[in-house]
Formats: C-alpha cells, sequence, structure tokens
C-alpha cells in the first residue's frame, strides 16, 4: 500500500479529509482489498482509543497546586526571626523579650540569604516512608495526604503535607491578622528540615538555629518546608504558632523510622 | 492578541487575579493529569506532574506569548515533563522492565474496561515517548494535526509520520494481544 493511502485513511479516519480525499479514497477501497482491511483495521483502533475513558484526577490535588501558589505580594513574604546566639535551641521560641527587639535585624540579615535555606540537624540517611504509619496531630486524619484547616483569630489558612520519594512537604499558607511566629522542628529524632522561598517571591531568609526553622508571618504567606527523616529512628515535628511570646497553637506530626536508605 | 479564548484569563492572572489562575487550573487540571497518566501511567507521577505544570505556568505567566495559544504552550509543558521522568525511569531501569512490574489497578484501568483499557495502557507503554505523545494529543484530548505541531515544535509533516506510525505499532500490539482485530 503506498504512502498516499496510508495517509488518506488515517485523514478520513480523524474527519480531516476533504470531500475530494474522500472520494479519493473510496475509488482505492472499492478496489483494493488490502486498503480495505487496513482503514476497517485502523478504525478499531481508532475507535477504542477515542472510547477511552479519561480518569479523574485524584482529590486534593487543586487545593494542593494552590497552596503553592503564593497569595501575596513579594514584598509581603515572611521575614525570619533569629533566635538568640549560641543559645542552644529547645522547643518554642528563645530569646523571649530580647527576641522580639532582634528581630527586625534578624529579618534583614536573612534577606540577604538567596537560594534555599537549609538546616541540617544531622546528616541523615535518606528513606521511602509509609504515610499509612504517620500519627500526630496533622497525619490522623488522612496519613499521607493530610490537610489541616487553620481557622479564627489571628490565624487562618491551611497546612498541607505532602508525601515524595524521599519524605514530606509541609505547605503551609497562612493569612494572619497580625505578625505571628512559627517554629518547625524536631521535637525529637533525627531529620532534616529544609525551607523552600515562596513562589515568586523575594527570599525568605530562615534562622540558622540547627534543629529548627523559624518564621515571623504576617499577612497573607506561603512557604514549604521539605522534611527528611532518618532511617535511624522516629523523627517528630512540631509547628508552634506564637502570637508575641504565647503558644496559641501546636501541630505535632510523627515520622517513622524508614525500611531502607535511599539517597541519590 | 489572540482569539484564544484562555488569553483573557492569562492576562488577567497576569494582574494578580487569583480567581483567574483557579479558573485555568479548574479547565486543564483534567487534561493535563489524563495527559500525564497516559504517558506516564503511574498515577503519583501524573500528580507530580500536574503540580509542576501549574506552578511552572504560574511563575513563567510573564513569558507567554499571546500570539500562540495558552493549551499548546500548557500542553507542552506537561508532555516535556512526562517525558523528563521517562527519560529519568530509563536512567534508574531499563524501560523495557515497566512491562514486568506489578503495576497496582490505576485509575484509567478503573474507569476502563478493565482488560480493554489495561491491554490499551500497556500497549502506549510499549511505544516510544514521542511516538506515545501524538497519540495522547490525538485521541485523548482531542488536538488536530496542526495543533499538536504547534504543541510539540515540529513540522506538520512528522506530527502525521509519528501518528500513523504509532497507530500502526499499536493495532499490532493489540491485535497480537487478541485486542482491537476488525
Amino acid at each position: 500500500m503506498d504512502q498516499k493511502t496510508i495517509e488518506l485513511i488515517h485523514r478520513d479516519i480523524d474527519g480531516l479529509a476533504s470531500p475530494e480525499e474522500q472520494r479519493e479514497l473510496a475509488l482505492v477501497l472499492e478496489s483494493s482489498e488490502d486498503a480495505r482491511d487496513e482503514h476497517a483495521r485502523m478504525r478499531t483502533l481508532c475507535e477504542l482509543l477515542d472510547g477511552a475513558t479519561s480518569a479523574d484526577p485524584p482529590p486534593g490535588l487543586r487545593d494542593a497546586i494552590l497552596a503553592r501558589i503564593p497569595v501575596a505580594s513579594a514584598a509581603s513574604f515572611p521575614s525570619v526571626a533569629r533566635p538568640a546566639a549560641g543559645r542552644r535551641p529547645s522547643w518554642g521560641p528563645s530569646g523571649r523579650g530580647a527576641r522580639r527587639s532582634r528581630l527586625g535585624l534578624a529579618a534583614a540579615l536573612a534577606a540577604t540569604v538567596g537560594g534555599v535555606a537549609l538546616l541540617l540537624f544531622r546528616a541523615p540517611d535518606f528513606q521511602q516512608l509509609d504515610p499509612a504509619s504517620l500519627a500526630g496531630t496533622i497525619g490522623q486524619p488522612a496519613p499521607g495526604t493530610a490537610s489541616l484547616r487553620l481557622e479564627g483569630e489571628p490565624l487562618a489558612g491551611t497546612i498541607f503535607l505532602q508525601r515524595h520519594t524521599h519524605g514530606f512537604t509541609i505547605e503551609i499558607t497562612m493569612d494572619t491578622s497580625r505578625p505571628i511566629g512559627l517554629v518547625a522542628g524536631a521535637a525529637e529524632g533525627p531529620l532534616m528540615l529544609q525551607g523552600l522561598l515562596p513562589l515568586g517571591g523575594e527570599p525568605t531568609g530562615l534562622s540558622e538555629d540547627a534543629g529548627r526553622i523559624h518564621v515571623l508571618h504576617s499577612g497573607r504567606q506561603h512557604y514549604s518546608l521539605v522534611v527528611t527523616p532518618s532511617v535511624s529512628g522516629a523523627s517528630t515535628i512540631q509547628l508552634g504558632f506564637y502570637d508575641g511570646d504565647a503558644l496559641i497553637r501546636e501541630d505535632r506530626l510523627v515520622l517513622p523510622a524508614g525500611k531502607g536508605s535511599e539517597r541519590n | 492578541m489572540n482569539k484564544d479564548p484562555d488569553a483573557r484569563l492569562v492576562l488577567a492572572c497576569r494582574n494578580g487575579d487569583r480567581v483567574a489562575y483557579e479558573t485555568l487550573l479548574g479547565r486543564y487540571e483534567r487534561p493535563i493529569y489524563n495527559i500525564a497518566l497516559r504517558m506516564l501511567r503511574n498515577p503519583e507521577d501524573a500528580r507530580d506532574v500536574v503540580q509542576i505544570v501549574f506552578v511552572r505556568v504560574f511563575e513563567k505567566l510573564h513569558q507567554f506569548d499571546f500570539e500562540h495559544k495558552f493549551y499548546s504552550w500548557i500542553y507542552r509543558i506537561a508532555i516535556n515533563e512526562s517525558i523528563d521522568i521517562l527519560n529519568g525511569r530509563s536512567r534508574e531501569a531499563p524501560l523495557e522492565d515497566e512491562g514486568d512490574l506489578a503495576f497496582e489497578r490505576t485509575p484509567l484501568e478503573e474507569c476502563d474496561d478493565a482488560e480493554r483499557g489495561g491491554a490499551l495502557q500497556a500497549a502506549i507503554m510499549s511505544l516510544a515517548p514521542d511516538y506515545r505523545a501524538v497519540i495522547v494529543l490525538r485521541h485523548f484530548v482531542d488536538r488536530s494535526y496542526q495543533e499538536m505541531a504547534e504543541i510539540l515544535g515540529i513540522p506538520e509533516k512528522t506530527v502525521k509520520s509519528r501518528l500513523f506510525t504509532a497507530r500502526q505499532l499499536l493495532r499490532d500490539r493489540l491485535e497480537a494481544d487478541g485486542i482491537g482485530g476488525a
């Protein structure tokens, strides 16, 4: 069968053949059994393809995408609270009264940090996680792809936990009526916590306080924390929200020890 | 500006209209997911592709050229991201091993008549990515030859050549599996 006939057959099946091409094809089909056979077989295939059902996107996908899109102008992305120098971190905001006075300087310093800020508690082995074994405030409702909605004054927004090959991303979208501090850190166990910049925003500095990330929210903001637990033991991440020095909300996520290590 | 029905939304997005972005997301979430799922088969990978595509669209919206259609742009990103993932897979393991894996049932196979849907998707996965792309664009998002050429950035003649060859390969594979024979 020549190339012209093959093209005519495909154009006809795709509904793209002109009347003249249709007449031409009809003559070919009338005289050639091979062409008739090819036409019929190709039509059957295309009907099978066109009849295949499309799949629904998974639930929560749209929300997950929207959570990654900043809702504020670049100018309002978060600045950073830097804890007191030399202070060994413990859970909760450090420095107390003195900390507030250092916020502006810390933010200015942190804003000079470009790219992705990285906090490394310990160089861990990477692992594959079983989201079914997650526990904690965030993990309980729907392990692996859980989301948590924050509602009310002064804190509203969503925290979305998303599974990746090497760990999890905690996507945080916040709308605060006044500056709210967030401290994210390891309550126990080794893990790597990585702060990512808001999309399209100015660099968001993150504190270099080993083991924790401090961010001061103001207005509507979005950012991500990439969490990579270790294979050597369970890890607990705590998210604490502070209005000044007062803890107004706390969430915990327990990531189990991995089954095996994997590294790029 | 062209007559692209999405152009107004793209312009609104550029001006910071989040609702416009959500409208585009609602309009294209399903076709992009299905492109990725047909290209990759793996629902988790498809989900990742959708997220990557829409975040990239958001980031690059200011670069969008109104001389082109929005769907051409977003479908091209989806195809390219899917191919990147396929290339990543092939670096990790030979592609021919894919058929030997014990796949869980994908959403596609749950939607389609199980045996035919599974065989069809397996046959699509047996195609090289370039052939797979034209099959997906033609039959699952209903693009014309010319539109496929714009999406893939190749001449229309090449699109036709790839499509016709891909169909013949698919037909041979399916007929060998006892499906799709005339």
